[in-house]
């Protein structure tokens, strides 16, 4: 390792911490101090000769050289001391039942590991069926909690497949206007040509985010994102071309990159080098390159890549903003940067302080941020569009983890607890004939642990099929590393514990008098009861999911019925692309085919949104506008709630009117009648309010301004006459292909372009969720009811002797379990309206919280509870008194 | 068998031990494990050669008192070693045994 004598980093001259904590934790007490002492000379020794990194790494691994046999037969030799010493204390009033003529072997005695195993493997196969319950539940969660574990690896791993990535820096802007601070990823691109001066930045690269502009295909337009760049993106990034050069980027402005992916969507193959193609508002390029999908996420996702120097030439036409040599401009162009040296980020950030910039209003400072630290980000950046998850996401999905995990080893408490009975008397033999308490708690926390490894066999499975259904997680891969397969293992450890944990506990307290004296007398403790408790909680949660499945399911419902009623399906739109369209329109009107047309970007709902400040009596508001053709007010036949529609003849050149909607007035007004013929204040002009109209009734409820800006419409929405939808498309083409030879016609039909079916993203997630908590719910209670029939088996063989109908034997043991989801509903049922309300808040008022839903999805659960619990009980009726009664 | 029997590793940190007991150092951990890096070129691991020494000292062929703690070691304390009369014996006994064979093998065999 080069180190030079101005490095401002101190070596570090002391072992890693973690290893001498491993040390003092796996080494004999007795000979801990003479090791590590030897270990640390050694240590200093290895500085000196290779140096402080080397020197770590190599105490790192002698560290873990102490796990060899004999050091750790040592170690548990010495604790186990410790234990004798230690326990009789506690336990002299339990243990002497006899004096064992030799002492117990210890708890981690090979021999009795492997006892407990046996003895753990038989206890699963005796009891298959809650083997096979326990198993499926977890496997069914770690599932869930495996994917979710990928997904957080990917996040990690974002953009690691940098070379020199901790020399790699991304320039951020702090902009101060009027005293507030506003951080940016993004920096001006003059301030690269400096940066290229500074003697530690060995190289930068300028990045321009042109966002999305149409690729024009005999298919119709096909929107791309377009990044312009400079041929160092490829040294600097781990971005590599499969064919053509980087170099062609600065030789040639009209030369394009495409990615893979890209060049798949738009070629069907990516041997395409030389292929022209146009993009609408920029001009036709040649394909001088195909660029490698990257191995990992990355902040920088590229679909098309174009020369800094053709947004130079495309500046100079217009085409876009200009902002090359605009210090103000930042907000869409990024700056990146490699060190000569990873310490020299410090300077970096040093030496940016001297090119803050004032601006008009506002004035600059710039940042260094090290690529590593975009993803997960940790601070509140501005167009920072692909930095991905950010801590908060990450924590919240360890949080799902943690909850589902636990739901279904609450499956493995639960039934655990449910057979304390069956396993008291084995507790009680092993405690007399000597056993500690600690190695009842090591048999019973041998068998969770196996279970959860048995599960973790049936969860590659259920991965596999479960990431087709979650979003985003298509192209999730497993790589079958070392790292992967220890972490699942670890996973199904750590859950096997966790599950067995409170039953091993439980169990191991009981005392041998008691269980082995009169079983059917004792009352064991209240804490069995505590599978009650645990079931009610699962299916509250499954109820409070059931709920949101059902009230967002009934709200696609309704939403569907209403746009089928209202959007008629003979309207076609036709996206004007920023030209003028009055001549357009009268042609199109003037089609045989066609019933009336109206420029408009509000249609039942809006097509396209803007943005105002609104001042009423001293009150300024932000609230969404919409451009809006008066006539389709008329046409459509919508009642106005207040007040009338823009009156026919309007002045084009000053804005007179406006209308509002229903939940626009009641922000601004406390009676939402006053505000007709009021004065607004429209960002500085004012304008007087003319009408309320109602709320759109498809969508979400926005607050909406309705306007008449001819020059911000968008769309020509055009109503034909029935059954001659092919006739009007192509007659509407060939009158836009006259006009503006030059761009594509955008017509679709809006029922089928905008409505056709499809599943909300709430409603997938909601409804996975529901459906694995359910589940595991029911698999849990599945094994329950089975014990309780099991166990009353006597019982119920009395019973029927005395006369009770099969009928009535059933009913007993299912009326347990029917008071234990009434009880589930009880808070399933308010907690699920809590977070239907929460849910109505984000998506508008239509969520139907009543009455009917709730109903529905708590019968839904209870039905499917009480099936399985029935599943079961329904043996009961089916016994033969003589057979269960002969034995006694 | 009579002679207590001892691996290949054994003997040679036995006969570090030997080396090493009567210098300033001493024999501990770290400079039979240098001793013997440099002789055999073999990689050696402090833990390694204590497990040895351990066992060793089990036997009754070493014996070993703690002591010299310097700044280097953290203030930790070294465990010195001694060779025993019954270590003495050993040796004497290997290379006895090694010595036989060699001279029972015929003279060409050298060259």
């Amino acid at each position: 390792m080069n180190k030079s004598f101005s490095d401002p980093t101190p070596q570090p001259r002391h072992p890693p911490r973690w290893a001498d904590r491993l040390l003092c934790w796996l080494t004999p007490t007795d000979l801990l101090e003479e090791l590590q002492g030897d270990l640390h000379e050694q240590f200093a020794q290895q500085v000196d000769q290779v140096g402080p990194w080397r020197a770590r790494w190599w105490y790192g691994l002698e560290a873990l050289k102490v796990i060899r046999p004999y050091y750790l037969r040592r170690r548990v030799a010495s604790l186990a001391n410790w234990q004798k010493e230690y326990l009789p204390k506690r336990l002299a009033t339990t243990r002497p039942y006899f004096t064992p003529e030799h002492l117990s072997p210890s708890l981690h005695n090979p021999a009795m590991i492997r006892n407990y195993f046996k003895i753990a493997w038989r206890n699963l196969w005796k009891n298959k069926l809650f083997s096979v319950v326990n198993i499926l539940s977890l496997s069914l969660s770690m599932a869930v909690g495996v994917i979710l574990f990928t997904g957080l690896k990917a996040t990690f791993d974002t953009d690691h497949f940098h070379p020199k990535l901790n020399q790699l820096v991304r320039i951020l802007t702090q902009e101060t206007n009027e005293g507030v601070q506003t951080k940016w990823a993004s920096a001006p691109l003059p301030l690269a040509t400096q940066l290229n001066s500074v003697s530690f930045v060995e190289k930068t690269v300028k990045v321009r985010l042109a966002g999305k502009h149409n690729l024009q295909t005999d298919k119709g337009d096909v929107p791309i994102d377009i990044k312009f760049s400079e041929p160092s993106f490829f040294d600097v990034f781990g971005f590599n071309l499969l064919s053509g050069s980087a170099q062609s980027l600065a030789n040639n402005p009209t030369s394009l990159l495409l990615t893979q992916k890209t060049a798949e969507k738009i070629f069907g193959s990516t041997n395409v080098l030389g292929h022209t193609v146009q993009f609408e508002n920029l001009g036709y390029y040649t394909v001088g390159g195909i660029i490698q999908d990257p191995p990992l996420e990355t902040h920088l996702p590229i679909e098309a890549m174009l020369s800094i120097r053709s947004a130079e030439l495309l500046e100079k036409k217009g085409a876009i903003s200009s902002i090359s040599q605009d210090w103000g401009g930042f907000k869409s162009s990024a700056i990146y940067a490699r060190l000569k040296s990873d310490g020299n980020l410090e300077q970096l950030n040093a030496t940016l302080q001297n090119y803050t910039r004032k601006l008009d209003k506002s004035h600059l400072q710039f940042l260094a941020q090290p690529i590593e630290d975009i993803t997960p980000g940790k601070i509140d950046l501005k167009s920072n569009p692909h930095a991905g998850a950010s801590w908060e996401d990450v924590k919240t999905q360890l949080f799902i983890i943690l909850s589902l995990t636990l739901l279904a080893a609450f499956n493995y408490i639960s039934l655990a607890l449910a057979r304390a009975f069956s396993r008291a008397q084995e507790v009680g033999v092993r405690k007399i004939i000597g056993a500690t308490r600690g190695q009842v708690i090591g048999q019973f926390l041998m068998e969770s642990t196996l279970v959860a490894l048995c599960a973790l066999f049936f969860t590659v499975p259920c991965v596999t099929i479960l990431a087709h259904y979650i979003p985003d997680m298509d192209d999730v891969t497993f790589t079958w590393d070392i790292a992967f397969v220890v972490g699942l293992i670890t996973y199904a450890l750590i859950t096997g514990l966790v599950a067995g944990a409170f039953p091993a506990w439980l169990l191991s307290a009981f005392q041998p008098i008691q269980v082995l004296r009169k079983m059917k007398t004792i009352k064991l403790f209240r804490g069995v009861a505590v599978y009650k408790a645990l079931i009610v909680v699962q299916f509250s949660v499954t109820i409070l999911f059931m709920i949101l499945v059902v009230i967002v399911a009934d709200y696609d419902r309704k939403n569907n019925a209403i746009i089928s009623s209202t959007v008629p399906s003979n309207v076609l739109t036709l996206d004007l692309k920023g030209e003028n369209y009055q001549n357009l329109q009268n042609e199109i009107s003037g089609l045989s085919q066609v019933e009336t047309t109206l420029a408009t970007n509000w249609y039942y709902e809006p097509i396209k949104l803007g943005k105002d400040s609104v001042t009423l009596n001293d009150k300024t508001l932000e609230v969404n506008y919409v451009s809006i053709d008066p006539r389709a007010i008329e046409t459509e036949g919508i009642r106005l709630l207040a007040g009338q529609n823009f009156p026919s003849t309007m002045p084009l050149s000053t804005e007179q009117y406006v209308l509002v909607n229903e939940a626009a007035a009641k922000v601004l007004a406390s009676k939402s009648e006053t505000l007709v013929g009021q004065n607004l204040l429209l960002d500085s002009a004012s304008v007087q309010v003319i009408g309320i109209l109602p709320n759109e009734i498809i969508g979400q409820q926005l607050p909406l301004i309705y306007r008449y800006l001819p020059n911000e419409i968008t769309t020509l929405t055009i109503k034909i006459k029935p059954h001659t939808e092919m006739e009007a498309t192509k007659a509407i083409q060939s009158v836009w292909k006259d006009h503006f030879p030059e761009k594509t016609a955008n017509l679709y039909n809006l029922k089928e372009y905008r409505y056709s079916g499809e599943i909300s993203g709430e409603m997938e997630i909601f409804g996975g969720s529901a459906l694995i908590i359910m589940i595991i719910a029911a698999l849990g209670i599945l094994g329950i009811a089975s014990y309780s029939v099991e166990t009353r088996t006597k019982e119920l063989g009395i019973r029927k002797v005395m006369g009770a109908s099969n009928v009535k034997l059933v009913w007993i043991i299912t009326k347990n379990f029917g008071i234990l989801m009434l009880i589930a509903g009880l808070i399933g049922v308010p907690a699920g309206l809590f977070c239907g309300d929460l849910l109505r808040k984000e998506m508008g008022s239509y969520l139907d919280l009543g009455l009917i839903n709730i109903s529905i999805a708590f019968a839904l659960v209870a039905i499917v509870g009480l099936l399985t619990v029935l599943s079961q009980t329904i043996r009961a009726g089916q016994i033969e008194p003589v057979k269960v009664l002969k034995a006694d | 068998m009579s002679r207590t029997y001892l691996g290949e590793f054994e003997e040679l940190v036995l006969l570090a031990v030997a080396l090493l007991q009567d210098q300033p150092t001493g024999a501990y951990g770290v400079t039979i494990a240098d001793e013997l890096k440099q002789r055999t070129q073999r990689s050696t691991s402090v833990t390694g050669v204590h497990v040895v020494l351990y066992r060793l000292e089990e036997k009754g062929l070493v014996g070993s008192e703690l002591g010299g703690a310097t700044l280097a070691r953290g203030g930790r304390r070294k465990r010195l070693f001694t060779l025993t009369a019954a270590g003495q014996q050993v040796l004497r006994e290997m290379r006895q045994l090694r010595l036989g064979f060699w001279e029972a093998l015929p003279t060409p065999f050298f060259s």
